[in-house]
């Protein structure tokens, strides 16, 4: 059984369409934008998995009962983001990070980087601003970081993102303000911009640790 | 529309959030106001940065195998 937040509230719309579709559809569609989504929620390629694996278990479980209340892509997202949640919650004690995706990159044959969504050049760009801008996402408080991440690496508009979280509209707008003026803060304090001879945006840490602060 | 109520609307500008009447206003002081430029030019900095630390990456073909022998034990 589902938990009770993973239910489709009753809304005026409904995706009746989406109510049809078979797992293994469900999966082509959705396995990379959630894989990618955990995995920039965690930082973590094994623990990305694990919790990629989890959500579709629990999408299995409920797709029989779901009748399209609300889109396909808001309940899968509302899902994947219950189990990193409670992953974080299990985790709140832990301190420790043990890989985080863009050293996968550099050593994992699985899981590489689509060439055709990401070039040499920008996972050269990614490595180098992969250390300012990976601590500043981890210091985020998780549900922060799912609104960050939703609207601006999985490109969900406000809305989407206030029926995936189960929180109002203005809730998602504060969250996101206050989680990219911290981002702007902590990068103009940790590190220097500058293009690189590619026209890629770069940094370079400066003196300052670039904490966030409240 | 002065500064101060462009920079508050600079992200759900940049975010293509806005009624068309707000969008045409905010247009309109960026085009002349250097200082929003630069404001809006910052905030979009932020957004390339996280763009470019997290890549799309495919998606290990194991964990597709895992996933359906998973399932495979539900049924």
């Amino acid at each position: 059984m589902l938990p009770s937040s993973e239910t489709v509230d009753s809304q005026p719309e409904r995706h009746e369409s989406d109510a049809s579709r078979s797992f293994a559809d469900i999966f082509d569609d959705y396995q990379r934008p959630i894989y990618n989504y955990l995995l920039r929620m965690t930082q973590d390629q094994a623990v990305a998995e694990d919790l990629t694996q989890e959500t579709f278990i629990r999408v299995h479980r409920g797709l029989p009962g779901f009748r399209g209340e609300a889109s396909l892509a808001t309940w899968v997202y509302r899902i994947a983001t219950n189990v990193s949640l409670d992953h974080f919650r299990r985790r709140s004690t832990v301190t420790e990070r043990v890989t985080r995706s863009l050293d996968v990159v550099e050593t994992d044959q699985e899981g590489l980087p689509d060439n055709k969504a990401a070039s040499p050049e920008q996972l050269a760009a990614a490595s180098e601003m992969s250390v300012c801008v990976q601590d500043f996402i981890w210091q985020l408080p998780p549900n922060y970081r799912a609104a960050l991440v939703l609207h601006d690496l999985q490109g969900m508009k406000n809305g989407e993102i206030a029926e995936v979280l189960d929180v109002s509209l203005d809730t998602v707008k504060i969250r996101l303000h206050r989680a990219r003026k911290k981002l702007r803060e902590a990068l103009n304090i940790g590190c220097d911009f500058a293009h690189d001879e590619r026209n890629v945006l770069v940094c370079e840490p400066t003196a300052g640790d670039g904490e966030v602060g409240e | 529309m002065n500064c101060a109520d462009c920079q508050k609307s600079l992200n759900l500008y940049l975010d293509d959030e806005l009624e068309p009447q707000h969008l045409a206003e905010i247009e309109e002081h960026l085009a002349d106001c250097p200082d929003c430029r630069r404001e809006a030019e910052s905030w979009q900095r932020c957004r390339n940065a996280l763009q470019q630390t997290f890549p799309d990456l495919t998606v290990p073909s194991r964990l597709w195998r895992k996933i359906q022998t998973a399932v495979k034990t539900l049924d």
